[in-house]
């Protein structure tokens, strides 16, 4: 009877380890996947170069001068703002 | 005895692996968390600082396409016998602004290059923002020097 009862402490105690390294394990590779996700949020490749159009006529050039005109770093001046 | 037996290896186990694990958190949390935090943010700052700054290559190298189109267009007027003098001096104007604001844009990587993101955040901020709007002058320079040839060129068409 004592012996079973010492055994259930046993695993009781050795389930409650597992747990705790369970847990720690998780935390650990949420934490990676965290800061990685952040990095890649600040480090996301610029698009392509490519003008709208690729023709050369009246219209297509007003467009272009459109596209032109954006500010290439509109986005980023957004998020150097908030960053802290 | 057989307590310690099970008990002891498990407890060794979890302790090896939460030490880096503490040591990490303690670097986020404590003092290193100070130096940790600053460095994330520098390094935030820094990696912003070079996206901005390949937008801006980027930004440059349509404006180098688009210079192509308006030679085409161009040679396409001359060889239809029709004055290109004033669209010519046009297009030299553009060109030179072009280099100016190349220049600012590498004057923004020199001083990316040259920055050592110690100052805190508004310092930082303002010293970034302060650069982006020299380029963006030099952008808008540019963008009314071609629009002054498409312009130029609607007219010689018309």
């Amino acid at each position: 009877m004592e012996k079973t009862h010492h055994n259930s402490t046993i695993n009781t105690q050795l389930v409650l380890s597992m747990a705790l390294l369970l847990l720690i394990l998780s935390s650990v590779v949420i934490g990676v996947a965290k800061s990685k996700q952040q990095v890649q949020v600040v480090t996301q490749a610029a698009p392509e170069s490519e003008l709208l159009t690729h023709s050369d006529d009246a219209d297509s050039l007003e467009q272009d001068l459109l596209y032109l005109q954006m500010d290439p770093a509109a986005e980023e001046l957004k998020v150097l703002n908030q960053l802290q | 005895m057989k307590k310690a037996f099970y008990f002891l290896p498990t407890l060794l186990l979890t302790l090896s692996l939460a030490s880096p694990v503490s040591a990490q958190n303690t670097n986020t949390q404590m003092h290193s968390g100070q130096n940790m935090g600053e460095s994330q943010r520098q390094s935030s700052f820094e990696e912003l600082g070079i996206r901005i700054h390949d937008r801006y290559q980027n930004h440059l190298r349509l404006y180098e396409q688009f210079f192509t189109k308006l030679e085409n267009r161009r040679s396409l007027l001359a060889s239809e016998g029709t004055d290109t003098d004033n669209l010519d001096r046009l297009v030299r104007v553009a060109k030179n602004q072009f280099g100016t604001t190349r220049g600012q844009v590498d004057s923004f990587s020199s001083f990316l290059k040259g920055q050592d993101y110690s100052g805190g955040p508004a310092t930082l901020r303002n010293q970034i923002r302060g650069q982006m709007t020299q380029v963006r002058t030099e952008f808008t320079r540019l963008h009314t020097a071609v629009r002054q040839i498409v312009a130029d060129i609607a007219n010689l068409s018309n």
